[in-house]
């Protein structure tokens, strides 16, 4: 299967925290979870893959090329980063002008421009909304809008940190029917998260972190059959249980 | 929700007479003549143009005027201190334990001179300000070839100030609920403090996280935002800002030649 992101031997240090020795592949087409808990790595790893941090050795290939600080706007091109805060993203006066940023950096011609904002915000379901200052939307519709300014450039690797996180559940499900549209159109995803249940329903293939070490990397079926990693994932059966006990009902 | 620093028209797209780039202009325009201003009734002239023309044209004057009201400090900063400062001709005396303190009517005319300047200048920017949404008025000032890293700052500042009050707003409450006003004098300033080192150290942090999506998409790259363009009708905006200020030249010319 064809690569669309190889991680190898990656080794990066800052203060207290380290990774080391990361390895790990993204297929084409390939829906990826990566899973840790608080501080295991998972942001720090999204950001070196897209060069806002640099590693202390090893390498990155994206489509065979190496990230490198000579290319790193020709691997942006390719590479979309969702922040886990869209107030963190979102900065424009309205949601079409946000949208249109990537593009227009892209030095594409206002008539493509305007194309792609269209689609993208089409994608994400908020066209109605192009006009709206980007202050005054729900959490929800500005996670979707940040999304939107992400694909508007056409990327063909998704990474995603804590898509789901502080989104409801009729948002949530339309945040995965937008990853679904954008995987059908070959797009290849990899999503950091520590919920069982988007790793065990939604992940085609699974990487746990646990102290910047990598501990697994393969099927998802199998990592939810191994204990060590289930200590790292979280066991809600186990949790549940322990509820029920505290509220006398076991 | 975080509202942006400046009381823009919220939306975009609006159908009105004057393009946003002749609204900027105009303003800027009938700013210079206001800080040139001289005479006081003519500045109050001038106050009470700005207040016609703006009834005329919708403006939300409780918004503009609220906004106003925060220069306030300011103004009374200037009427208060600039009589003890500045002039000759003493009004009154203040008598200290040290000596006397003397106030001099130049001073207080100067001071009542500058603030209504001053007041006149910021409600006339905040007004034409209220009639523009953000993107129009960063269209404007693409028209006006203000620099695109120019512009990207602005957008930051307009857009995450508010953002960063609010997050300090939000503290400020978290500290309320835990028992801030029962502490003692000591601890409600050390608290003040670790509010003030913590909104900083946010700021610093969303700041760099901003900066780091922004270059992901290109920052530096690209046009910021897109130009806004002039109309026909703007013709009668200038054309109205020329009448103003012949009008003034000439009452001032008669004044002269009256004295």
């Amino acid at each position: 299967m064809t690569c669309a992101l190889e991680v190898n031997h990656l080794y990066f240090r800052y203060k207290e925290f380290s990774l080391e020795d990361v390895t790990t592949s993204l297929h084409l087409n390939e829906q990826k979870a990566l899973v840790g808990l608080n501080g295991s790595g998972k942001t720090t790893l999204l950001k070196l893959i897209v060069g806002l941090l640099e590693p202390e050795s090893g390498s990155i290939h994206i489509f065979e090329r190496k990230v490198e600080r000579e290319n790193l706007w020709d691997i942006r091109k390719d590479v979309g980063f969702l922040f886990q805060n869209p107030d963190d993203q979102l900065f424009a006066p309205t949601v079409w002008e946000d949208a249109a940023f990537g593009p227009r950096n892209l030095g594409l011609p206002p008539d493509d421009v305007e194309e792609r904002v269209e689609w993208a915000l089409g994608m994400v379901g908020m066209s109605h909304f192009s006009d709206r200052p980007v202050n005054q939307m729900s959490y929800g519709e500005e996670k979707r809008v940040a999304l939107a300014g992400i694909i508007a450039m056409r990327p063909k690797i998704l990474l995603l940190d804590e898509p789901f996180a502080g989104l409801d559940f009729p948002m949530i499900s339309t945040m995965v029917d937008i990853v679904q549209n954008l995987r059908d159109e070959g797009i290849s995803v990899l999503y950091t998260t520590h919920d069982r249940f988007f790793l065990e329903n939604w992940a085609d293939s699974v990487a746990v972190l646990h102290e910047g070490k990598l501990i697994y990397d393969g099927p998802a079926e199998r990592a939810l059959q191994d204990v060590s990693i289930q200590q790292q994932i979280g066991d809600l059966d186990a949790l549940g249980r322990r509820l029920k006990e505290y509220r006398g009902i076991a | 929700m975080g509202k942006f620093l400046l009381p823009f028209r919220e939306g975009f797209h609006a159908v009105r007479a004057f393009s946003p780039t002749s609204i900027v202009v105009t303003s800027f325009a009938m700013g210079v003549v206001l800080s040139v201003q001289t005479q006081v009734p003519i500045l109050l002239l001038l106050v009470g143009l700005i207040l016609l023309i703006g009834a005329v044209a919708g403006t939300r004057w409780r918004t503009v005027l609220s906004f106003a009201a925060r220069f306030e400090i300011v103004i009374l900063f200037w009427v208060l201190l600039l009589p003890f400062f500045f002039g000759s001709t003493v009004i009154f005396t203040v008598p200290l334990p040290w000596g006397q303190l003397l106030a001099y009517r130049e001073g207080l005319e100067l001071g009542i001179l500058i603030c209504l300047r001053i007041l006149a200048i910021v409600t006339l920017f905040v007004a034409a300000l209220s009639h523009l949404s953000l993107a129009e008025f960063i269209g404007a000032l693409k028209t006006l070839r203000v620099p695109s890293s120019v512009l990207g700052s602005l957008l930051i500042m307009l857009r995450y100030i508010p953002l960063f009050i609010e997050e300090r707003h939000r503290m400020q409450e978290a500290q309320r609920l835990r028992g801030f006003a029962q502490g003692e004098r000591r601890e409600r300033i050390q608290s003040l403090g670790f509010l003030v080192g913590s909104t900083i150290d946010r700021a610093m942090v969303r700041s760099t996280v901003v900066y780091e999506s922004m270059t992901l998409r290109g920052l530096g790259r690209g046009m910021i935002a897109v130009g806004a363009g002039v109309r026909k009708n703007d013709v009668l905006l200038f054309l109205g800002l020329v009448i103003l200020v012949y009008v003034l030249l000439n009452w001032q010319t008669l004044a002269v030649i009256l004295q």
